[in-house]
C-alpha cells in the first residue's frame, strides 16, 4: 500500500520522535486514506527537516507533480523566525505544495497542556480537519485553550 | 479487548504481566529469545482451550516449563473486557513425577468480580452451587454447559477461540479448501478455508476485502473459488489493469510470499468489518514485505482498532517500530537463557536521540 507517486499524495517529514507519533496518530484516523499519506522517518530536529527537504524533496516535488509535503516541526516559541527560515527555503514554484506545520513550542508542552498522548493528539487533529479546526489546531492561538 | 495477560513458568516467561488496558494496538519488541513469540504461544493456549482442545497433553509439554522445572506450577491468566464486563480466566498446571502429561491444578472464571466457576484439581465448583468432578487432564471451561439464557462462558470461549494468532508461513498458505473454517491456523496454512468461511457467512465484507486488496495490489481484480476434486475448492486470483482487456488468473498458492500476506491482511480487515471486532496478534507482520509497503501495511492493521478491534504485533522491523508510539510499545528484555523475561513500556525507557539508532546500539532492549 505504498503511496502512488503519480496520484495526489502527501509525505510528512517529522522533526523528531514526538512529531512522528503525532503524525502516526493522524494517519491512524479512519478518515485518512493511507494510500495517499505517508509518514517518513523523522529527521534530526528542524535543521534535519530543512536539510532533508532541500536535498531530497525539492527534486522529488519537481519530479512528481501530485506530491505534497508537510514539514512537521517545532516552532520552539519562535514562530516568526522559524516561519521565515522555512519560507525562504521553499522555492517559489513549490510554495503551494509545501506546508510547514507544528507545535507553537514543542510537542512535549502540547502533551502537557492537552493532557493526551502524542498519538491521541494526532488523531484529534485529523478529527478536526472535517469537524472544527479551531478545537485543537488553534487551542493556543484562538483563545480556546484546553 | 484483552486487558491483561499474566504468564508464570512458561518457557522464558517466568512471571510476566503484560498490560494491554487502553491499548487497542500494541507492539512488542525485544531481542531474539526475549519472549515475543512465547507471548504469542501463551495467548494461543487460551485460544486452543476455547477452540475445544480438551486435554492438557495437546498444549503443554515438559519443555514448556521454565528451565524445564516441572516442580513449579505453570500459570496463565487473562483479563478481557466484553460488552463492558470484565472476565478473568485463569488456569495452572503442574507435572507430578511419573505423570505422562501435565495436570490441571486449578482453573477459574469470574465476571465483574463474581465467580462463575472454580476448580481445584478434579473438583469443579459452579457459582450456582452444584459441583462435579472432571479428569484433571481435561479443561473445564469448554465443557461446562450453562443453563440458558446464561452466555457468560460461551461469550468468553467464542472471543478467545476467535483470536487471530498468526505467524504466517506463506509457503504453507494454501487457497485449497475442503470445508469453510473460522479458525485460522497459526501458520495461516488454512487461509483458503478461512476466507471461504468468512465470505460464505458475511458476503457483504467482500467489498471491504476487495477495496483493501486493490489498494495494496493495484492490478488485483477479483477472486473466485473453483471446484477442485471431489469436495474441494481452489481459490483463484485474477489480475487486470483497469484500462486493459487482458487479464491473468492464477492459483492463490502461486502468489508471492508478500502478496499472500496482503491477502491475510485483507482477511483480518474484512473480518473486523463483519460481526465481532477482531483481536489479532501477528508475529512479524512485516516479514516478506518491501520497505515501501511496511509502514502503510502496519497502519492499515492498526486501524482495526478504530472499529473496536485490537492489533498486537511483535517485530524487529524499524519501519514497524516507527509506526507505534512509545506508549503502546512493550519492550521485552532477557539477559540470558537462565534469566527471566522482563517487560517494560518504551515510554519508561530513556533513550537518546533516534529510536532506531538506540535500538541498534542495544540501548533500549539490551
Amino acid at each position: 500500500m505504498s503511496v502512488n507517486r503519480y496520484q495526489p499524495h502527501v509525505l510528512i517529514i517529522p522533526e523528531d520522535r514526538a512529531d512522528e507519533q503525532i503524525a502516526n496518530g493522524f494517519t491512524k484516523h479512519d478518515q485518512v486514506t493511507l494510500k495517499q499519506v505517508q509518514v517518513m522517518p523523522y529527521a534530526d530536529g528542524w535543521p534535519g527537516v530543512l536539510n532533508k527537504f532541500m536535498t531530497q524533496y525539492i527534486s522529488y516535488l519537481r519530479n512528481y507533480k501530485n506530491a505534497y509535503i508537510v514539514l512537521l516541526i517545532d516552532f520552539d516559541a519562535k514562530y516568526e523566525s522559524q516561519r521565515h527560515r522555512f519560507d525562504t527555503a521553499v522555492p517559489d514554484d513549490l510554495k503551494d505544495r509545501v506546508f510547514v506545520v507544528g507545535a507553537k513550542e514543542d510537542p512535549e508542552r502540547l502533551r502537557q497542556v492537552m493532557g493526551k498522548g502524542f498519538e491521541e493528539i494526532g488523531s484529534d487533529l485529523a478529527d478536526d480537519c472535517y469537524k472544527d479546526p479551531r478545537i485543537n489546531y488553534c487551542h493556543d492561538c484562538c483563545g480556546t485553550a484546553t | 479487548m484483552i486487558e491483561r495477560l499474566y504468564v508464570q513458568n512458561f518457557r522464558c516467561l517466568e512471571s510476566v504481566t503484560l498490560h494491554f488496558a487502553g491499548k487497542s494496538s500494541v507492539l512488542i519488541i525485544g531481542k531474539n529469545g526475549a519472549g515475543k513469540s512465547t507471548t504469542r504461544k501463551a495467548l494461543a493456549v487460551f485460544q486452543r482451550i476455547c477452540r475445544g482442545s480438551s486435554r492438557v497433553d495437546k498444549l503443554i509439554c515438559p519443555a514448556d516449563f521454565t528451565l524445564h522445572n516441572t516442580e513449579r506450577p505453570m500459570r496463565f491468566e487473562i483479563e478481557v473486557t466484553l460488552s463492558g464486563k470484565r472476565y478473568i480466566y485463569a488456569i495452572s498446571f503442574d507435572w507430578p513425577a511419573h505423570f505422562s502429561e501435565a495436570r490441571i491444578l486449578d482453573e477459574s472464571l469470574s465476571v465483574d468480580g463474581q465467580s462463575v466457576f472454580t476448580r481445584q484439581q478434579a473438583q469443579i465448583q459452579l457459582a450456582a452451587g452444584s459441583s462435579f468432578r472432571l479428569d484433571w487432564h481435561v479443561f473445564a471451561l469448554p465443557v461446562i454447559d450453562e443453563k440458558p439464557p446464561g452466555r457468560t462462558i460461551r461469550d468468553l470461549t467464542s472471543f478467545l477461540g476467535s483470536l487471530v494468532i498468526t505467524a504466517p508461513v506463506p509457503g504453507n498458505m494454501t487457497g485449497f479448501s475442503e470445508q469453510p473454517s473460522s479458525e485460522l491456523e497459526e501458520d495461516a496454512s488454512n487461509f483458503g478455508s478461512c476466507l471461504r468461511g468468512l465470505l460464505e457467512t458475511e458476503f457483504a465484507v467482500y467489498a471491504k476485502f476487495d477495496e483493501y486488496l486493490k489498494s495494496v495490489i493495484p492490478d488485483f481484480s477479483s477472486i473466485k473459488n473453483v471446484d477442485r476434486g471431489k469436495d474441494g475448492k481452489q481459490l483463484m486470483v485474477t489480475f487486470k489493469k483497469p484500462d486493459a482487456q487482458e487479464s491473468l488468473t492464477v492459483e492463490f498458492d502461486a502468489l508471492s510470499d508478500g502478496e499472500k500476506c496482503f491477502f491475510l491482511g485483507g482477511y483480518i480487515i474484512a473480518s473486523n468489518a463483519a460481526g465481532l471486532p477482531v483481536v489479532c496478534m501477528w508475529d512479524e507482520p512485516d516479514n516478506h514485505l518491501s520497505l515501501s509497503e511496511v509502514g502503510q501495511f502496519i497502519m492499515g492493521l492498526r486501524k482495526v482498532a478504530n472499529r473496536g478491534g485490537q492489533f498486537i504485533a511483535a517485530s524487529h522491523n524499524p519501519e514497524t517500530v516507527r509506526k507505534f508510539s512509545d506508549e503502546n510499545t512493550i519492550v521485552l528484555t532477557r539477559k540470558s537463557h537462565l534469566e527471566p523475561t522482563l517487560p517494560k513500556e518504551l515510554k519508561d525507557i530513556n533513550y537518546h536521540g533516534d529510536l532506531i539508532d538506540a535500538l541498534i546500539r542495544d540501548e533500549v532492549i539490551g
